[in-house]
């Protein structure tokens, strides 16, 4: 690799290593697993030239970084979201917020582990990894419309839930 | 479009996923169906706290054995490093590692522990001991995540799981504790660095800082490696043991830190002068330790970037450029003025400049940084402006004062330097015209930073402060949608404004609607004839507010200053910042751009100088001076690169220029080159066809320059002609106003950090010795600070 490949590769590590881990991880329920994955992921985007990619980068990691953790998932024949990584604990963005948001804000993510997969999956990738309908379609291969359904009712059952279950499980 | 919360246009509208078209239409209804509204407004608070929920989610970044195992093309499990991490991970390791795969070498290692709290005695700085602790801001947690992450390594794991590492190198011999061992020698004990990826963990979690700075020292990899490494390992070093002397000014005797903190006493800021330093240090601490480690030593940040730099305004450029890239700090390129021989050009005819922008982002790269601001981020005139001049009150009736003084050069004893100075008229609070404000805010993902939305929040908290029920606000956020979030609300309902502030949450992508258009509406809709009536945009240069084109953003911007909506921008935060194009903006919508990096700027800007960043005074205040070429040989403009005006537009009340506030200075500096004195610009060839210009009988009088003025009443079409001629009393520098020599020092120390051709042999010294003559009284403390900053980038220029 020559050095004028480095600075684009680092961009994109910066830009997307956690976000890449915190969507393999789920996907793999393996944290460790998931960095494997992720690093894989970029020793192949070094072997790409930055102009094939230009304008979908965030897509081409996260369809990498997808089919290769559903594949290990497959051979390994893993549970998915076996570990459940510990909680954010004295989180400072948690500091600012005031008790009644964190809590609501806790209950949110709780209540998403209990969606559906492949709701919880573009629910991530949206507002996780911060990609826009037209880049999960891309990922995961639904259409744009399926993607926005699938937010769409992963949003509104999240909200129903909020709303009905008071003050939380 | 009917409302149905089943169809799921409706969510993909509250995420900003609409064409245009379909927006327009729900837009449309939106607007009468206040079911709707509260339909999308809850939709969006819950993905804000959604997002928030799972951005805060821990998560494992590669480890640094991965990461430049990347670079080196060759993969590393986790396997081995999970062990380690089983071993190690309840302990808190002081220190963290970085590799080279392949040759495998240990490259350095960084004593973290300096910043672990346990070490640190609280004297006298809880809040750089609490920043450090992990309990006041999203950096904070980033460095726990750090620490955590580190303690995946300490040496003893790491000779374990590499065998191949010898034992002639220093660190297996050190313990796990080895806070203030000196880092420099490590290295230079490492020859075979190939591809040193100094990484510092910290900066995993930032992409946007960490690309800012990683761009340029990319390349440079393969150049000087060592060098590279030393130098960013030395700026964090630096940066620590900054904190840590804040906290603990006399290491105690058996401290292993005393030695390193002497040397830093000598290398890093210095330690002698606590009253300034801890403004430098409370800067840095307000910042995150993650930034400091972006220090490029003086090269452009994105120099091995894109390098956003354009000679021109180009439509398009910091507008909307890429969303997601993540280093995008944008700086249009500024080439000094150069001398200009008097023969052939006899005027100098620019625009006033208000902005004070430039300063505090010097500041926040000097302070919070730790690096020399690139060249194109410097504006001299701004820094100049920043500070406020003793000068007159003009007299009953006008708008603003002038105020001429000449004296020697101090940085060339052959020439002159003449100061134009302007003041706009104060007005007091209670008699301060009525206001029909729009806030328009930026509340896209991006701002989700300590020193983003929540200090655009307390700005506009301060600046409501201020308001009384002569005023209106409203409110308008763009991100992943635009909303009216308060619609115009008299300033004297300060709980309702206050609330509707408190609510904003930042989130979303910033693929907004028509935010800007929507506030110039509400604006326009709430016009006050005669009094003041402004959008104030605040964002961290995320652009999209709904117009993607730069030209047609200013095209609407200057329409809708004609209408008499002017604009003043506000930048916050870093790593994404549009400085050209926020400047560019207040400068065509009749307003003022200002920078605010921390609270107390906040306060300079929205209430210390409220009535001057609210109330303009004059507008299209343009300048035109000719010299008297019996008097001088050649002049050059210190500053105001970007506002230079056509000579014929001066008297053209068609062209733009700019506006000045209640109580603002506006101060210009001339270098001339008396008559008879070499100048080292270029002359040109005797022309063929015509005679140069002939002296006529003015220019015996012994005049040195005629200043004229031209400005329009804020609601006024056509402007007024003020004009004054100076003479040369012949002072010497010495003689000078205290103002004359603080200015002559902003100016230097501008002209050191663009590294200007005409800085001579001006010192960095030089400059601080003339800032500190001209401090004054300085009730605020900002000229003092003034010299801390030229002190700090002396320091920088010199690593």
């Amino acid at each position: 690799m020559d050095s004028t490949d480095n600075a684009w590769i680092q961009k994109a590590v910066d830009r997307y290593e956690r976000p890449l881990i915190h969507y393999a991880s789920r996907l793999l329920g393996d944290a460790s697993g998931a960095r494997d994955v992720v690093q894989e992921t970029f020793l192949r985007l070094c072997r790409q030239s930055p102009a094939d990619l230009d304008g979908h980068l965030a897509q081409w990691l996260f369809t990498v970084c997808r089919n290769r953790a559903l594949e290990i998932r497959r051979k390994e024949m893993r549970m998915q979201v076996t570990a459940q990584l510990e909680p954010a604990s004295n989180g400072a963005i948690a500091g600012r917020l005031d008790i009644e948001q964190q809590e609501t804000q806790e209950r949110i993510v709780k209540l998403l582990s209990r969606l559906p997969e492949n709701q919880q999956e573009v629910v991530r990738l949206k507002f996780q990894a911060g990609l826009s309908y037209r880049e999960i379609s891309g990922v995961t291969q639904l259409s744009v419309s399926n993607v926005g359904y699938l937010l769409h009712t992963a949003l509104a059952s999240l909200r129903r839930q909020l709303t009905t279950e008071g003050a939380g499980p | 479009m009917p409302f149905d919360p089943d169809n799921p246009i409706w969510t993909a509208y509250a995420l900003g996923e609409l064409s245009d078209d379909e927006r327009t239409e729900i837009e449309q209804t939106l607007e009468h169906s206040a079911e709707a509204r509260q339909y999308i407004d809850e939709l969006r608070q819950m993905t804000t706290l959604l997002s928030r929920g799972l951005l805060s989610e821990p998560a494992v970044g590669l480890t640094e054995i991965q990461r430049v195992a990347v670079f080196a093309g060759q993969p590393v499990t986790s396997a081995a490093v999970e062990l380690a991490s089983k071993h190690e991970s309840s302990r808190r390791s002081h220190a963290h590692l970085w590799f080279q795969a392949g040759a495998i070498a240990l490259v350095t290692l960084v004593a973290v522990g300096l910043m672990l709290p346990e070490m640190q005695p609280s004297r006298g700085s809880g809040r750089h001991v609490a920043v450090l602790d992990g309990e006041a801001d999203i950096q904070s947690q980033k460095q726990t995540e750090l620490k955590s992450e580190s303690s995946e390594f300490s040496t003893k794991t790491w000779t374990e799981q590499a065998p191949g590492y010898t034992s002639s190198g220093p660190q297996p011999a050190l313990p796990a504790s080895t806070e203030g061992v000196n880092d420099e020698t490590r290295e230079k004990a490492l020859p075979e660095i190939k591809n040193p990826r100094p990484h510092v963990a910290y900066t995993v979690a930032k992409p946007r800082y960490s690309a800012e700075s990683e761009a340029q020292p990319q390349s440079d990899t393969p150049v000087e490696p060592a060098n590279e490494t030393k130098a960013r390992t030395q700026s964090l070093e630096t940066t620590l043991k900054k904190l840590s002397q804040a906290s603990r000014p006399v290491p105690a005797p058996n401290d292993p830190l005393g030695e390193t903190d002497a040397e830093s006493t000598t290398r890093g800021i210095r330690v002698g002068e606590p009253t300034n330093l801890n403004i430098l240090v409370d800067r840095a601490a307000s910042a995150s330790v993650a930034d400091s480690r972006s220090r490029s030593l003086g090269t452009h940040p994105l120099a091995a970037d894109e390098a956003p730099v354009s000679l021109a305004p180009l439509p398009d450029s910091g507008i909307n450029d890429r969303p997601t890239h993540p280093n995008t700090e944008g700086y249009d390129e500024i080439v000094d003025n150069s001398f200009l021989h008097v023969t052939d050009n006899p005027l100098s005819t620019f625009s006033i400049d208000v902005d004070t922008a430039s300063y505090s982002n010097i500041r926040r790269f000097l302070t919070q940084n730790q690096q020399l601001p690139p060249k194109g981020a410097v504006r001299i005139e701004e820094m100049i402006n920043y500070f406020r001049y003793e000068y007159p009150q003009p007299v009953e009736g006008q708008p603003f004062s002038t105020h001429v003084e000449v004296a020697g050069c101090p940085w060339n004893a052959d020439h002159r330097l003449v100061k134009i100075g302007l003041k706009g008229r104060e007005i007091k609070t209670d008699q301060r015209p009525k206001s029909n404000l729009v806030f328009l805010l930026d509340v896209s993902g991006s701002m989700n930073e300590p020193n983003k939305l929540p200090l655009v929040k307390e700005a506009m908290r301060m600046l409501t402060g201020q308001l009384t029920e002569n005023d209106r606000v409203a409110i308008v956020v763009y991100a992943g949608g635009s909303g009216l979030v308060l619609p115009s609300t008299t300033g004297n309902n300060k709980e309702t404004i206050i609330a509707a502030l408190d609510r904003l949450e930042a989130g979303g992508s910033t693929n907004g609607a028509q935010g800007i258009q929507l506030a110039y509406e509400i604006a326009r809709q709430n016009l006050i004839k005669g009094a003041t009536n402004r959008v104030i945009l605040a964002t961290d240069g995320d652009f999209n507010v709904g117009i993607t084109d730069r030209t047609q953003l200013i095209q609407l911007i200057q329409q809708e200053a004609k209408s008499g909506v002017f604009l003043t921008t506000v930048g916050f935060g870093m790593g994404n910042l549009k400085d050209g194009t926020l400047e560019q903006l207040a400068d065509k919508g009749n307003g003022n751009y200002a920078y605010i990096d921390d609270q107390r700027e906040a306060r300079k800007v929205f209430v210390e100088e409220m009535s001057g960043t609210l109330v303009t005074i004059a507008k299209d205040v343009k300048i035109q001076i000719e010299f008297n070429p019996q008097q001088v040989e050649a002049f050059r403009l210190i500053g105001y690169e970007n506002r230079i005006l056509a000579h014929e537009d001066f008297n053209d009340d068609k062209k733009d220029a700019g506006e000045i506030g209640a109580g603002h200075t506006v101060t210009a500096l001339y270098e001339l080159v008396p008559k008879g004195k070499a100048v080292e610009a270029p002359a040109t060839d005797p022309l063929k066809y015509q005679q140069k210009l002939a002296p006529t009988e003015a220019a015996g009088n012994g005049e040195l320059l005629t200043l004229k003025l031209r400005y329009k009443l804020p609601d006024a079409d056509t402007s007024t002609l003020m004009q004054n001629a100076v003479k040369d009393a012949g002072l010497r520098y010495g003689q000078a106003s205290r103002d004359f020599r603080f200015a002559a020092g902003v100016a230097l120390f501008g002209m050191l950090l663009r590294d200007s051709p005409h800085k001579g042999t001006a010192s960095w010294d030089a400059a601080v010795e003339l800032a500190q003559e001209g401090v004054g009284s300085d009730l605020e403390g900002y000229r003092i600070e003034l010299v801390e900053l030229i002190r700090a980038a002396k320091q920088l220029a010199q690593r």
